[in-house]
Formats: structure tokens, C-alpha cells, sequence
């Protein structure tokens, strides 16, 4: 069973469409990347999915379900856990809060207050120090956000969807504005994640997405003109011509 | 019974002349609404301000004319200043910055008119011009109220002239939809913000000095006129003049026909109104979106 | 309206010596002012301590909290007169009707963000106002609500009076501490990190799936409580429910107190209301126009000192010599 589903997936603002009847499947504990030129619709393919965007037609499953109509933190509730292309973290909290905020939720994203177990909240903890030291921020746990490099913040931004502990790790862009050591670092790190997370991921550069992508898509205009593996996509003179044979 | 059609005219003049009045306060908030992206608390301050001036101006010269004149001008004058030099450093800050600091004027400037004026208040009587009453048929109506209403149509067509036929007041009207594009056309927006809140600021004042002989003055008009201009510009739409005009008139008229035949209820029904406007209708009644 | 606000998960008390300081300021205040006026200052406390779970932690610029402040107020005045209750019982009521007529009011206001929520906030203060001055045959419209009494405390065992002057000091001084313990706990709980993660970036904070209206909601029906509670104490402060209480002024001035205090500490807003309340009650009977002296500091505060008094404290600290690091800003996964 796919993990998440599109059927037919429109977004259009007023006589712009955005995204052109998307239909594709993810499946589990693979890295599927979605690329494209820019403009071609990918992130807001992304905030359809996550809910931060309701799409004019077509539908958004998750597991089989219908996830259409839902809003963004039931979304997330049910397991979607995204990066945003633009650094989108909690500035004045800590690093180690930053994160602590997506783990908790994942047990009582509820605001009634009831009476936590002291092991719940330990669990909660260790899972925050699991995700700091995966990605490589466990010794500035306790400095302000807004006081990180911006390398520094792009990890913090895919901590945070980590922390959540999701079943699908959606990523957009994780490497834009990154030197190429930090874009190295961060390519091992979704290698690493993509041993144990389903991964969707929107990237620009090629080099990264051919070494992570198990399932390539390719979108133009909005629409989805390919989909395949790495080697297909490379080789497939529509691709070349729309997005490749730019460069 | 022959008396209530006479009676009923009467009060919606005196609702028109009211609402024209509240019309010119709304516009002028709404205005700087819409550049400024701030509720301008200091509003109901500027439209006392306006008015205590035409009594000094009354008291210095003797000329009601001298000071329906020069007071506007002087508190157009004194917020640009105000503008340029207080509030325009607070915009990178915060619009809650900048809304705060408009509260903190309207405190000192009320009690700078105690401290100036004293704590009593005034009552102005209109020039001799414009004394007396007009006999308009079923009824005799005071000549100094036609005036108002007159005058108040009279600056309300300037400014559509302004803002509609001037190469400005397209700048104006476009600072209020985009002021991100307007920017981009190489406009100076701050000015535009300086002038525009001036132009507000006027307004205001204008309406302070016009209903002195109607209704006289207290150092707390401008706290008690406050809340009704926020239900004004809620309820045309915030940033649409068009819809102050209409607000105005609506409210004005409401409210002395209810005040006249149902005190109770008339200042609830309106607040009420504004919350649900802004709840379901946040263009308002006249705006488009 | 964030500042660096580096909150803290224990639901504890955090570092002790703010409450031992607190403890020593409640101790002497009445030998620096009179003791109305030193029992005023923690009332307004509370309420400067309620806003803020408002401005300073979820972000939400409300200008309405008289809107609860007097709704506590009118609903302990008129059981108090009327029904005789006991005075905590009161207070209970007055919660309970500031917590509900926020629940109502946040839950309409909510719905809106930035400068219409401001504007709802500040209607629906005007409508409580109004409704309040139409309705002159219970609450005494605009002339107040006179005649509220003192009952004694009766707790069992013993029966407190708390009539006299110090005596009621005491009493709403015990109630500031616990209610000031208490907002303590809930900003250092997980649904206090919640709400400065609305604060800092809703957006995201949705996107890990928190409901923040939800959280909002409840924020503003605690603020309400505790602000009701406030009012109700202040009613039994002077005798008299006075119409201001629910006045949009007083909800400007509440805005003042904590902005001047400080909205990034937890105590800034004692501080602001500490100030404002000296300012008000011991500057006006020099000056009856000491407003134009708060609005100028107001003045001051947004142009040099945002974090209020709590920021001149931390600059001023910043400037002396310190021999060391005394303690740890806080402690994460790396210290245990």
C-alpha cells in the first residue's frame, strides 16, 4: 500500500495553475524526489499535501485515507512531518526546545492539560537528544535558534520535522543557501534517514537528488511530465529538454 | 401627529449633519488605516486638538472664520512633524509599536489640553453669519448647521477630486492596495505615509472645529469620540473612503433617530454591529474582496 | 511582540531568589505607600501577570482585558451585595465569569489576526461597556457599584476579618502569591512552550500538529480568570464597583503597565504595575495630570527601552563586572 497518495492534485490561483492534475504514489522507506524548474509547481504540490494549501480538485491520501479536507496540524497528527525551503524555526526558544515542541506533539498535541507520567516526558527527552545527535546539533542544545549559522539552521529545520518522529519526512529543499560542505554533510544525513524514514523530497541540486532518490518525478508547468529512476530520468530527452538541458 | 413628520426631518438632518461630521473622522482614520496598517489611537486627540485650537485662535483674534481655517492647517502641520519624526522610526520595529506610541500620544495630548486649557471645556457660538435659523418650509433649521453640512460636502468633493483626479491621490489610493508595488515604482512611501497621515490628521481636526458650536468642547471628546470613528472605519471597510462616507452617514443618522426614540439601545446595537461586521464582513459593508 | 525568552521545561519554579525578592517586596510596600494604594499594586498585578500569558507568551496584543477585569468585578460585586457570599467564594464566581466571558470573546476575536483581532478585542470592550452603562438599574452605570461589602473569612476554624486596611492586604497580598505561582506553573508547563511557539511562528508550531486556536482559546480563558478574579478584589478594595473597571482606558492601561515592566520576564509585569499603580495613586495627589508623565515614560519605554524596566535591569547588569558565571541559562540534554 502506498504510504501517500495523489489523485489528480489541481492547485489553481485564479487563471494560474499551479499544480496540473498530479497523481503519484509514495511508497514506504523509500527516498522519492520531485524536481523541477523553478516555478514548476513543486512546493506548492508540498503545501497541498501538508495542508497549507487547499487544492482547487483532485484528492490527498495518506495510508488510504482521505486526508483532503483536513487542516494542517491534523495532518501532522496523522504523521507527516516537514522542512520548510525557507528556515522556519522557533527563533527565540532554544535548539533544544525547537525540537522538544515536534516531540511532544507527537504524544499530546492536545492543549487540555491532563497529568503526564514522568516516563513519558523522559521518553519525550531522549528522543530530543536522539535527534540533536543524528544531526550533529547536541552540543548547542541549549543556544537561542536565531543564534545558529544558517547551516546550523537548515539542520535544525529537518531536526524539527525529525522530532516528530514521522511516518513520512517530507523535506523541501533541506540544502538551499548551504556551502558545499554543509551540503555534503547534509546529503550523508538524508543517506542516514533514509534507512529508517520514508522521504519526499523537493531539491534543486541534481548531483544530490541522482545519489539519495530511489523514484525520481519530474514536474513542468505544474504537471508531471516523468517519473523513474534515476537512470531513466537522466536519460529521458523530455526531462533533458525541459529541466536538464538547461544547465 | 402633525408634528412627527416636521420632527422626524429635523432629526435626520441633524443625523446627516452628525454623520457628515463622522464621515470626515472616518475618512481620515481610514486613511491612515490603510497606509499605515495601524489603527490610529491618537485620532480622537487630533479631532480635540482641532477644536481647542479654534478656541484659542476665537480667543486670540475674535474670528471664528480665522480658526475653522488655520486650526486644521496647524494640526496637519504638527502631525506630519510627528509623523516624520516619531513614527516613521518605529515602522522596521513593529505596527504594534507604532499602534502603542499612537495611544501614548492621545494620553499626552489630552492632558496637555487640561494643563493648556483647563479641565472645564468650552461652549463656542458660531459667527454671527451664520446665527439663526432657516425657514425650509415644515421647519426652521439652524443656519450654522446647514453650513456644516455644506462645508463638509464641500471638502468630501475636494478630496474625491484629490484622490480620484490627481496623479497623487492615484499614489494614494495605490499605497493603500499595495504599498510593496508602490515602492517598487520607485515611490517614496514614506512620505507618502507622512503626508497621508497629515491629510488624516486634518480631517480629524476639521471635524473637531466644525461641531465645537454644535455640541462644545470637553478636554474628553476625543476619548468619547474615539470608539464611534473605529466603528465608522470597521464598518465601510477598513481602508475604503467610499465606505467611511456611507459608515458615517449610517451611523450618524442611527444614532440620533435611536438616541431620539430608543436611548437604551442605540450605542449597544452599534458596537454589536461593528463586532459581527468585523467577524463576517471584514471588508465591510462596502468593501470589495 | 517576542524578546529572547528562554522559558523552561521543569514545570518548577525556576531559580528561587525573584520569589524571596517578590516575598521582601510584599513585606515592606505598605511602609512606602498607603495601604490601599500597596493593596492596589497586587491586584493590578495579577492582572498585568494574566495579560501577559496573553501578550507576552502567545503574542496576542489584546486591548480588551477590562472586559474581564470588570466582568469579575460586577459579578463579585453583585453576589457580595445581594447574596452576602462568602469573599472566596467571590472570587471563585469572579473567575468563573471573567474565564467564561473570555472564552466567548477569544473565541470570536481568535478567528481574526493582527490588526482585526486587535480591533475585535477592543469592540467587544466597547460593547461590555456599553452594556454595563445601559443597564444602570443592576450595576449602577456610570455612577458604579456601590456598597460592597467585606465579609469575613470563614475557614472552619477561624474567622478572619478582613475589614481593616492591613488585614485585606494581606489577604489579596496571599492571593497574589498563588496566583502568581500558579501562572508560573502553567508558563513553564508544556502548554506554556506551546504558546511561545505560537508566538514565534504559528505556522510552524500548526505544522507539528498543535491546534493553536485551540491553545489560544484556552490562554484567553485563563488570562480571563485570573483578570475576573483581579477585578473582584478590586471591588472589595474601595467599596465600590466603579464603571472604569470596564472602561477600554483601563485596558490601555494595562497594556502600559506590562509593556513598561517588561513582556519578555515572567515578573516584568509586577514591576510595571508596581510602577504604575505608585505613579498613579502617589504622583496624583501632586499632579492630577501625572498621565501626561506615564504617557511620556510610555513614550520612552518604546523608543529606548522595549523590554521595559526588566531590559534596563538586564543592561545594567550587562555593565558591571561579574566575577564568573553564576548560573547555567539552562540546563539540556548534554547536563544529564
Amino acid at each position: 500500500m502506498a504510504l501517500l497518495r495523489t489523485e489528480n492534485l489541481t492547485v489553481r490561483f485564479g487563471a494560474l495553475t499551479a499544480v496540473d492534475r498530479v497523481s503519484l504514489e509514495i511508497q514506504p522507506g523509500t527516498v522519492h524526489s520531485i524536481i523541477g524548474p523553478n516555478g514548476a509547481g513543486k512546493t506548492t504540490f508540498f503545501n497541498a499535501i501538508t495542508g497549507e494549501i487547499r487544492p482547487t480538485s483532485g484528492r490527498v491520501l495518506f495510508l488510504d485515507r482521505d486526508i483532503t479536507n483536513l487542516t494542517v496540524y491534523q495532518r501532522a497528527q496523522l504523521g507527516i512531518g516537514r522542512s520548510f525551503q525557507r528556515t522556519n524555526i522557533f527563533p527565540n526558544l532554544t535548539v533544544f526546545e525547537n525540537v522538544w515542541l515536534a516531540s511532544f506533539a507527537r504524544i499530546h498535541p492536545s492543549s487540555l492539560p491532563h497529568p503526564m507520567p514522568r516516563h513519558q516526558l523522559a521518553e519525550v527527552k531522549d528522543r530530543v537528544c536522539e535527534v540533536l545527535a543524528e544531526v550533529g546539533l547536541a552540543d548547542r542544545a541549549n543556544h537561542r535558534a536565531a543564534e545558529l549559522s544558517h547551516g546550523d539552521q537548515r539542520l535544525l529545520e529537518v531536526a524539527i520535522a525529525l522530532g516528530l518522529s514521522p511516518k513520512l519526512l517530507m523535506l523541501d529543499e533541506p540544502t538551499a543557501g548551504l556551502s558545499p560542505e554543509e551540503t555534503r554533510r547534509m546529503i550523508w544525513l538524508i543517506k542516514e534517514l533514509a534507512k529508517r524514514y520514508t522521504i519526499l523530497l523537493i531539491e534543486h541540486k541534481i548531483h544530490l537528488v541522482m545519489e539519495v532518490s530511489n523514484l525520481i518525478s519530474v514536474m513542468h508547468f505544474g504537471q508531471l511530465i516523468a517519473q523513474g529512476p534515476p537512470e531513466e530520468i537522466q536519460r529521458n530527452p523530455a526531462v533533458q529538454e525541459a529541466y536538464l538541458g538547461r544547465r | 401627529m402633525e408634528n412627527l413628520i416636521p420632527t422626524l426631518t429635523v432629526q435626520v438632518f441633524n443625523g446627516l449633519v452628525v454623520g457628515m461630521l463622522y464621515a470626515l473622522i472616518g475618512i481620515g482614520l481610514t486613511l491612515i488605516l490603510g497606509l499605515l496598517d495601524i489603527p490610529n489611537f491618537a485620532h480622537g486627540a487630533l479631532y480635540a486638538l482641532g477644536a481647542y485650537l479654534l478656541v484659542q485662535i476665537l480667543g486670540m483674534t475674535g474670528s471664528f472664520w480665522l480658526g475653522l481655517l488655520i486650526a486644521p492647517i496647524v494640526v496637519f502641520i504638527l502631525s506630519m512633524i510627528l509623523e516624520r519624526l516619531m513614527i516613521r522610526p518605529l515602522y522596521p520595529v513593529g505596527t504594534n509599536y507604532v499602534l502603542l506610541f499612537t495611544f501614548a500620544v492621545s494620553v499626552i495630548v489630552q492632558e496637555l489640553i487640561i494643563i493648556l486649557w483647563g479641565p472645564v471645556g468650552f461652549s463656542v457660538l458660531p459667527p454671527t453669519m451664520l446665527a439663526g435659523s432657516v425657514e425650509l418650509g415644515l421647519f426652521s433649521y439652524p443656519r450654522y448647521h446647514l453650513f456644516v453640512m455644506f462645508v463638509s460636502v464641500a471638502v468630501i468633493f475636494a478630496l474625491w477630486l484629490l484622490l480620484e483626479r490627481t496623479r497623487y491621490g492615484a499614489i494614494m489610493r495605490a499605497g493603500i492596495e499595495n504599498k510593496t508595488m508602490v515602492s517598487a515604482l520607485g515611490i517614496d512611501v514614506y512620505r507618502l505615509f507622512t503626508v497621508g497621515f497629515g491629510l488624516g490628521a486634518y480631517l480629524a481636526a476639521l471635524a473637531g472645529v466644525l461641531i465645537a458650536p454644535i455640541r462644545g468642547l470637553t478636554p474628553y471628546m476625543g476619548v468619547d469620540i474615539l470608539p464611534f470613528a473605529f466603528v465608522i472605519v470597521a464598518l465601510g471597510g477598513l481602508g475604503n473612503i467610499i465606505g467611511a462616507i456611507a459608515a458615517g452617514l449610517i451611523i450618524g443618522v442611527t444614532q440620533t433617530l435611536t438616541t431620539q426614540f430608543w436611548p437604551q439601545g442605540s450605542t449597544i446595537t452599534i458596537f454589536a454591529v461593528m463586532a459581527l461586521i468585523l467577524l463576517t464582513r471584514p471588508q465591510g459593508l462596502f468593501g470589495a474582496r | 511582540m517576542g524578546h529572547a525568552k528562554v522559558a523552561k521545561l521543569r514545570p518548577q519554579l525556576g531559580p528561587i531568589i525573584p520569589w524571596v525578592l517578590l516575598g521582601v517586596v510584599v513585606l515592606i510596600l505598605p511602609d512606602l505607600m498607603r495601604t490601599t494604594v500597596a493593596t492596589e499594586v497586587w491586584i493590578f498585578a495579577i492582572l498585568a501577570l494574566a495579560f501577559n500569558l496573553l501578550l507576552g507568551y502567545t503574542g496576542l496584543l489584546s486591548f480588551g482585558q477590562a472586559t474581564f477585569f470588570g466582568a469579575g468585578a460586577y459579578t463579585a460585586g453583585l453576589l457580595l451585595i445581594h447574596q452576602r457570599v462568602h469573599p472566596l467564594v467571590a472570587l471563585a464566581a469572579a473567575a468563573l465569569a471573567g474565564g467564561l466571558v473570555a472564552a466567548l470573546v477569544g473565541y470570536l476575536c481568535i478567528r481574526r489576526v493582527g490588526l482585526y483581532f486587535i480591533m475585535l478585542t477592543f469592540a467587544f470592550n466597547l460593547m461590555a461597556y456599553f452594556i454595563v452603562y445601559q443597564a444602570s438599574s443592576i450595576t449602577g452605570g456610570v455612577d458604579g457599584l456601590p456598597g460592597v461589602p467585606r465579609p469575613p473569612v470563614n475557614l472552619q476554624v477561624i474567622s478572619w476579618d478582613i475589614r481593616p486596611g492591613v488585614s485585606y492586604y494581606l489577604f489579596v497580598s496571599l492571593i497574589f502569591l498563588a496566583c502568581a505561582l500558579a501562572l508560573k506553573r502553567v508558563v513553564d508547563s508544556p502548554f506554556g512552550l506551546v504558546l511561545q511557539a505560537i508566538r514565534e511562528n504559528e505556522a510552524r508550531a500548526a505544522a507539528l500538529g498543535y491546534n493553536t486556536s485551540a491553545f489560544k482559546r484556552l490562554a484567553f480563558v485563563i488570562s480571563g480568570a485570573f483578570s475576573g478574579l483581579a477585578g473582584a478584589l478590586y471591588g472589595m478594595l474601595f467599596g465600590i464597583v466603579p464603571i472604569d473597571t470596564i472602561y477600554w482606558v483601563t485596558s490601555g492601561n494595562v497594556v502600559f503597565m506590562t509593556l513598561i515592566g517588561g513582556t519578555s520576564s515572567f515578573f516584568g509585569p509586577v514591576i510595571g504595575a508596581i510602577f504604575f499603580i505608585w505613579l498613579a495613586e502617589t504622583i496624583s495627589v501632586r499632579w492630577e495630570r501625572w498621565p501626561l508623565l506615564f504617557g511620556l515614560v510610555f513614550v520612552l519605554v518604546i523608543f529606548f527601552f522595549r523590554g521595559g524596566f526588566v531590559e534596563v535591569w538586564r543592561r545594567l547588569q550587562a555593565l558591571l563586572p561579574r566575577p564568573g558565571r553564576k548560573l547555567e541559562p539552562d540546563r539540556g540534554p548534554t547536563k544529564d
